[in-house]
């Protein structure tokens, strides 16, 4: 499912309820509820409330937002579902420390504006709470990305990104095929955000999604505080799509490291004529200077010899790909033209469609769940991210995603801005492990339980 | 048939100068790059050797990186100098190179433009310097500090030293320091390693 139609089934979610549970998920579930806080009920907050609304084996106690209108389209979701009202916090931007304040909190769930997820974490664990999900992107300097590590370690809690793109069906097959050895030895691996967010960028303070072009606080959902990063920022602003999954095929921060990175950014143009095409050239936002490049390329170099390129295009016009590719001594995947080279196994220099491969090495999980995710987010992944959370809530165990991967995928983009302010200089990848990465063993999705 | 053969006979050229055939093109991996024959040198230092050198013990030839570790260098008392690592220091002409005492990080005469925030000075910094042979005896040498996060604020790159100008030990002006550490490559024979040196 590409933004446009995330963006349109979440809105309609939220205005027709269509999408809510027909049948609940884990209903004969008979031990201790999951009693999760939720801090954001935005767009994305709304497709995680819809999937936990969904779920027999969690309790959302309270949750918080600045927002009235998106506190009503979440609370409307909450009545149609029949669960009982949580606790609700708003008013300014702090109110989430007063709901931190209720004893009954064991997770919480961040799906706010990249500047509030440090602080939201990290206010999080100091409240005591051991498990905490947030929406992708840890921080936005590098020490941020120290501080709730650190944070994590002094408090032996966890804390999880929600990258859901590492659930993808193909992804977790083609995962499946590095782990069997199909492609050989890893090579080089590709991903990226590939993704037209013009009419994210800009709405008319209305809509989620276009209808004119503004921004800040005259915009609405991302518009409101996602461009004002188009405007400060240039590197790699969204690594976690494209870099989590390739991370997993090549085992970062389990035997093998991020070493070092450099990014190049081409000119900025799209941002700007999407204003003077849509707003006209007297719309105050047409003087507004965007530093984001249109696209930036960032290539990284890892321990055990593998390289990674990718791409951050989020302003020009092009259909959605996230561009992975896994290349091996043996042959290939690639998501763009979704196609598989096997040697030995495909005719000599000629594509495979990717289906039949995949199908063949369709996920456990895939295999076990495929009918629970039908319905959430982004075809599936969303319902897998979540279940990933909430089962290692139940079970009192560290989450499958944990902040040493949170930290190495997200500091790509610090480390990337300074490259680029560096004039394109190679940037070293600080350890957040603290040398574990040489013996910590792999335990992502290694089977059908979560 | 060889060029000037064809311009002979295209031109009917009445030059008479002697055919010299050209050599044919050989590929090889460059000396410097050649690590096969090489053993891995690594070594740490907390606090500073009893002659105030650290020997470097690792053939130049190759490319090696030193990286030192410290805490609050502006604190240093050093008029020129915030931090200097000087490298050869049995030549009267040794490598200088660290943070001057305005700020930047310099390589004897040059300097770089970027100046480094005074308060990643009052913390804990990382300088690396990395050496890289570039072949016929010349190197590429950068310096880059890091702060305590552990990101790259500034480099400072030059290809003026030969690998030659490299060999030797190595003081350091501004201890304490929490780590200095040298990473690089060793002729297996010890004897070639002698002979590197003095190219
Ligand atoms: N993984 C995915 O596929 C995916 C998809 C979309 C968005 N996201 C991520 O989810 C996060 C939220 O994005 P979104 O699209 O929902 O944006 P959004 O603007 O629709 O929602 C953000 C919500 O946070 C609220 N908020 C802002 N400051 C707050 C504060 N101090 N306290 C409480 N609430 C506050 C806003 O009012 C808003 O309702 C971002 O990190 C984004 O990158 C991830």
């Amino acid at each position: 499912m590409n933004r446009r139609e995330f963006v349109t089934s979440t809105t309609l979610t939220a205005a027709a309820l269509t999408i809510l549970p027909e049948k609940s998920l884990f209903a004969n579930y008979a031990g201790e509820k999951v009693k999760i806080a939720m801090m954001g009920v935005g767009l994305r907050g709304q497709n995680h409330l819809a999937l936990l609304l969904k779920r027999e084996d969690v309790d959302i106690v309270a949750i918080c937002d600045v927002d009235s209108r998106m506190l009503d389209m979440a609370k409307a979701m909450i009545t149609k579902s029949g669960k009982p009202m949580p606790k609700i916090f708003t008013g300014d931007n702090n109110a989430w420390k007063k709901m931190l304040q209720l004893k009954e909190i064991k997770s919480v769930l961040i799906a706010t504006p990249w500047e509030w997820h440090k602080p939201m974490i990290i206010g999080s664990l100091e409240a005591g709470i051991k498990y905490v999900a947030t929406e992708v992107i840890l921080g936005i300097t590098l020490q941020d990305h120290w501080d709730v590590v650190h944070a994590a370690e002094k408090h032996e809690a966890h804390v999880m990104m929600l990258e859901n793109v590492c659930y993808r069906r193909d992804v977790l097959a083609v995962l499946n095929m590095v782990r069997q050895g199909v492609f050989g030895e890893i090579l080089h691996l590709q991903g990226g955000y590939q993704h037209d967010l013009r009419e994210v960028k800009f709405n008319d303070g209305i809509k989620p999604y276009g209808g004119g072009v503004e921004f800040n606080e005259k915009g609405f959902s991302e518009a409101r505080w996602r461009t004002n990063h188009s405007v400060h920022r240039n590197g790699e602003l969204y690594p976690t799509h494209g870099i989590g999954p390739v991370a997993q095929c090549i085992n970062i921060n389990r035997g093998n490291k991020f070493l070092k990175l450099n990014s190049f950014a081409t000119k900025s143009r799209g941002l700007h004529k999407y204003v003077v095409d849509k707003g006209g050239e007297s719309h105050p936002n047409a003087k507004v200077n965007f530093r984001l490049g249109d696209i930036v390329t960032t290539t990284i170099d890892c321990a055990n010899g593998e390289t990674i390129i990718l791409q951050h295009d989020t302003n020009s016009p092009r259909p959605y790909s996230l561009g992975f590719r896994v290349q091996g001594t043996n042959g290939l995947w690639m998501d763009i033209n979704e196609s598989v080279y096997v040697e030995g196994v495909s005719k000599p220099h000629q594509w495979d469609s990717a289906k039949e491969w995949l199908e063949k090495y369709d996920h456990p999980l895939w295999k076990k769940y495929g009918d629970d995710a039908k319905g959430a987010g982004h075809g599936g992944m969303d319902f897998f991210v979540l279940h990933a959370f909430i089962e290692s809530v139940k079970r009192g165990i560290p989450t499958p995603l944990d902040v040493y991967d949170a930290a190495a995928w997200s500091a790509i983009t610090p480390l990337s801005e300074q490259s680029i302010e560096l004039g394109n200089e190679t940037i070293d990848f600080p350890d957040f492990t603290g040398g574990q990465w040489m013996t910590r063993k792999p335990v992502f999705a290694l089977n059908d339980d979560y | 048939m060889d060029r000037r053969e064809i311009f002979n006979l295209l031109f009917r050229s009445s030059v008479n100068e002697p055919i010299v055939l050209e050599p044919d093109p050989v590929l090889e991996t460059p000396a410097h790059l050649k690590t096969d024959q090489t053993i891995p040198v690594f070594k740490e230092w907390t606090a500073l050797p009893a002659d105030g050198t650290f020997k470097l013990e690792l053939s130049t030839a190759y490319a090696f990186t030193v990286t030192l570790d410290l805490n609050y260098p502006a604190k240093a008392v050093n008029p020129e100098q915030i931090l200097s690592l000087g490298i050869q220091p049995e030549k009267t002409s040794s490598i200088k190179t660290g943070i001057n005492s305005e700020g930047y990080l310099f390589i004897d005469n040059l300097a770089d433009s970027r100046l480094i925030p005074m308060d990643k000075l009052l913390t804990g910094i990382q300088l690396v310097l990395t050496v890289n042979p570039l072949g016929r005896g010349m190197s590429f040498t950068k310096l880059k500090i890091m702060d305590s996060a552990g990101l790259t604020i500034a480099t400072l790159k030059t290809r003026q030293y030969t690998t030659a100008d490299w060999v030797g030990g190595m003081t350091l002006s501004a201890p304490p320091f929490n780590l200095l550490r040298i990473q690089g490559l060793h002729e297996a024979e010890p004897h070639q390693e002698n002979q590197t040196q003095s190219k």
